[in-house]
């Protein structure tokens, strides 16, 4: 009832300002005379309620004066909602008025009107008659209703899509185009009347055009979607020939049970100029920035590196104040820059299966001379031993960096920064804790901002660019993770981070983590053979990966160093001896020790064609035997890891430690001082120096400069080494640290480099 | 025998830098030049064995010197490195693309200039 009132209320007022288009027009005639000649009646006549009184729609025979005298009792009619019949008539000539009210959703809206010059009564009969032309009569005029209701809607929606910014195109399951608005136009230069149906395929560029419609009929028959329900970044194809960026959203509808696809398509050149804009302006500016900067911060360093001795502390002081907000400055510039690389999408993440916790330990070694500096100690909460994540391991360092050195800028001095690893289902949390002074809760919102800290003095108290925060949350969600934080007044803080574990997905997965452990590459196309493989050489203390491809195997040396290579003749792609070619041809690969697994038997073409191309140590023949394979394994891993070292250091317990740990593996030889390293040096060849820095006749890196050859150097000393000798070494390992593990996987992986 | 280098770079500052961080290595011989233009004529008249480029420098770039230089008789060859603040890696893939051996970031240190060029031109070597 409600509704019906609602409609009644809403119907009213345009009624009393209906005017009948020409439709009602004729079709109120039609039924006027229709009523007139079957009632047999000289007038009849439709009243609606008018804004002033009541107001006569159509009429057959009754003149305007005669209905205006007719008006008391038509609105008696709709007052009342009674029909009536009178033969008593205000006009002296008529003898008979008969008014039937009309009700629309309950409420009388019209009277229709019957009006005899003499007396008479109307029989059951006419009285239907009547009811059934007055039913007609307001079909008439709802219908009229319906009409301009639905125009009016038409013209509200098309008035919509007109002014839209988007350009949309609305096309059939064959790719026709049946609709487009005038954005549409605007945006692929076509007049309406030239896309409409064309196919769709004329506004995209190759790839896109050729694809599409094999795309529209495997996205009806399978659901797959690319660009349905979501939208991408993709070109399009103008009149002009010219194409242009553009962002594409495609909704999939049935319409009368068709198929049909809504495009919007928003033209993006203009952002892309931006982009690039300021891509160029970052590029710039940081060049701009940091000429001088080169200049500024040579020339400190050049006063302060060689003149030092001979300046007046104060002198030498402000220097250093200089060079050290010189070297702030380079950090915010590179910080600056690296957000706008993370942000913008142009940072490549280098991922890799590494141990979290031993991530976290070498985070902590990286943090601690910081933390020293302010009298605030890092602790590592007992916790899992090994967590596997596949992360870039740079920038979780750089994570680490971050929060480790808020926490310790934050911790009173003589404090403690406690840092826990938690594995929790699927994903595993670092917590990094201080009992500094805490996050004021106002500043919650803003703190993952750039350039936000707490407090606008904390930027001269403590340092730091105000970027730190906002390049780890990044970072973090770029690994797919999540960052955030606790904190209470005067208790301290908590950060928190959350990252993927990594599952082992590939059969060589566990082994990823071993970094001690020799590592050679297993190609070979069929993944039960390869984890027979991956199994045995696992037994004899052989970690290994799988390529599936020759293309995969290539990449995967490129990137990564192997002792070895297990390769399989028949591949899916090349053939095993053209991927043992373009091995030889590339020169970090060039002396790979190659095992042929295979089940073809070495024949003598091949056994002459190999050994001119490359040292194949070894040809097993499948089906393997497993001390074959053990001997042919041992046999190209001796081939490549011994190698002579020298080892410079003065403590003969650390010398006979070391001996231990690296002699059945390498030629191992030591020095105790500068100059007999030097002598050693100049009398015998060396794969890697092993340095350490304090010796009894100066610090090992003043070798640094004279090593003629280029002889990799791992510095391996009691504590942290500075930046500036750091960038001239392989490698550097702190004493206190390091496990034999550790010291043999760094020097394998710095020969490896070298050997590259 | 030291290794004999050309300096290009058009700020002047930079250069004085330069000179002085390398000036007491025995084993580095380095001359300036502070325009393409320049270099191209001090490196045809004696060839080096390094040639160390700015990137960004008014009139000719550093790498079209470098294009010139080794269209040059007898200098297709001549080994290069960028000295320059565009060191992002997709500036640096560029660079080697177009042979140099390798790139020193600005701002460098120049107290680990010497090494720096160094190690490039050992590892250039090896």
């Amino acid at each position: 009832m409600q509704l019906a009132q609602s409609l009644a209320d809403s119907l009213q007022p345009w009624l009393s300002q209906y005017v009948p288009d020409a439709n009602a027009v004729a079709s109120f005639a039609r039924w006027l005379r229709l009523l007139k000649r079957t009632l047999a009646l000289p007038m009849v006549m439709l009243s609606v309620r008018g804004v002033e009184g009541v107001r006569t729609l159509a009429a057959d025979g009754v003149d305007e004066a005669t209905a205006h005298r007719l008006a008391p009792l038509v609105t008696r009619v709709l007052e009342t909602g009674q029909p009536l019949m009178l033969h008593e008539l205000p006009l002296p000539a008529l003898h008979f008025y008969a008014g039937l009210p009309i009700f629309l959703a309950g409420q009388p809206v019209a009277v229709l009107s019957l009006l005899d010059f003499q007396p008479r009564s109307l029989s059951a009969a006419e009285h239907a008659v009547w009811q059934d032309v007055a039913d007609g009569m307001l079909q008439t005029i709802q219908q009229q209703r319906a009409a301009v209701q639905s125009l009016a809607q038409e013209a509200r929606v098309r008035a919509v899509l007109n002014t839209v910014i988007d350009g949309i195109i609305t096309i059939d399951a064959q790719g026709c185009i049946q609709a487009c608005n005038p954005m549409a136009e605007a945006i692929f230069g076509y007049a309406a009347a030239e896309m409409l149906g064309g196919n769709i395929s004329m506004l995209m560029p190759e790839p896109y055009r050729s694809e599409h419609d094999h795309y529209l009929q495997r996205y009806l028959a399978t659901g797959q979607a690319r660009v349905i329900g979501v939208g991408r970044e993709m070109s399009g194809l103008r009149k002009d020939g010219t194409v242009f960026p553009m962002e594409l959203a495609v909704n999939h509808l049935l319409i009368d049970g068709q198929d049909m696809f809504t495009g919007v398509v928003r033209d993006i050149t203009e952002r892309k100029q931006h982009e690039r804009m300021k891509e160029e302006f970052i590029s710039t500016v940081s060049h701009e920035l940091r000429t001088p900067l080169t200049s500024i911060r040579g020339a400190l360093g050049l006063v302060l590196g060689k003149f030092s001795g001979s300046l007046p502390d104060k002198a030498k002081q402000l220097l250093e104040t200089a060079s050290r907000n010189c070297e702030r400055l380079c950090i915010l510039i590179n910080d600056i820059l690296d957000l706008e690389k993370l942000t913008a999408g142009h940072l490549a993440l280098e991922l890799k299966v590494v141990d979290l916790v031993a991530l976290t330990r070498q985070a902590i070694v990286a943090n601690e001379g910081y933390a020293l500096q302010h009298a605030v100690r890092l602790r590592l909460l007992a916790g899992p031993t090994q967590v596997p994540v596949r992360v870039d391991e740079h920038r979780i360092l750089q994570v680490f960096a971050n929060l480790l050195s808020n926490a310790v800028k934050y911790s009173p001095r003589g404090g403690e920064v406690q840092i826990g690893i938690q594995v929790q289902q699927e994903q595993v949390r670092v917590v990094v804790q201080d009992f500094g002074r805490g996050i004021p809760e106002h500043f919650r919102s803003r703190i993952f901002q750039r350039f936000s800290q707490a407090d606008s003095s904390d930027t001269r108290e403590k340092g730091g660019t105000g970027l730190g925060l906002s390049i780890v949350k990044t970072i973090v969600e770029l690994h797919e993770g999540r960052i955030d934080y606790r904190s209470q007044t005067q208790q301290g803080t908590t950060f928190f981070f959350d990252l993927p574990l990594w599952l082992p997905q590939t059969i060589s997965a566990p082994d990823a983590l071993d970094a001690a452990l020799p590592r050679v590459l297993i190609c070979e196309d069929n993944a039960d053979v390869a984890r027979v493989l991956s199994e045995m050489l696992a037994q004899d203390g052989v970690a290994s990966d799988r390529a599936a491809t020759a293309a995969d195997a290539f990449a995967m040396l490129q990137r990564a160093p192997y002792q070895a290579l297990l390769l399989d003749l028949g591949l899916p792609d090349v053939d095993g001896l053209t991927l043992i070619q373009q091995l030889r041809n590339h020169p970090p690969t060039r002396e790979m020790s190659v095992i042929v697994v295979s089940g073809r038997a070495q024949n003598v073409a091949v056994a002459s064609w190999h050994a001119e191309v490359l040292p194949i140590v070894d040809w097993v023949q499948k089906p393997i035997d497993r001390e074959r394979l053990k001997q042919a394994v041992t046999q190209a891993l001796k081939l490549h890891i011994r190698a002579r070292i020298l080892h410079v250091e003065d403590d003969a317990d650390v010398v006979e430690v070391t001996r231990a740990m690296l002699e059945d593996q390498h030629e191992y030889v030591y020095a105790r001082s500068v100059a007999e390293a030097r002598e050693k040096l100049q009398t015998g060849t060396f794969d890697l120096l092993l340095l350490d820095m304090l010796l009894p006749d100066g610090v090992g890196a003043c070798l640094l400069g004279s090593l003629d050859t280029h002889l990799p150097v791992v510095m391996f000393s009691n504590r942290e080494i500075g930046i500036e000798v750091r960038a001239q070494v392989a490698a550097a390992l702190v004493k206190a640290n390091t496990s034999r593990d550790k010291l043999l996987a760094t020097i394998r992986q710095v020969l490896q480099q070298e050997g590259n | 025998m030291s290794l004999r280098i050309v300096y290009v770079d058009d700020e002047p500052d930079i250069r004085e830098i330069v000179t002085f961080a390398l000036e007491d290595e025995a084993d580095m011989q380095v001359r300036m030049c502070a325009s393409g233009s320049e270099a191209l004529r001090s490196i045809q008249a004696d060839p080096p064995d390094l040639v160390l480029l700015d990137v960004m420098m008014p009139g000719m770039d550093g790498p079209s010197t470098l294009r010139q230089i080794r269209a040059l008789p007898g200098l297709s060859d001549v080994v290069a490195a960028f000295v320059t603040a565009k060191v992002q890696p997709s500036e640096v893939d560029e660079f080697k693309a177009m042979g140099a051996i390798g790139v020193i970031a600005k701002p460098f240190d120049p107290m680990l200039l010497p090494a720096q060029v160094r190690d490039l031109w050992a590892r250039h070597h090896a």
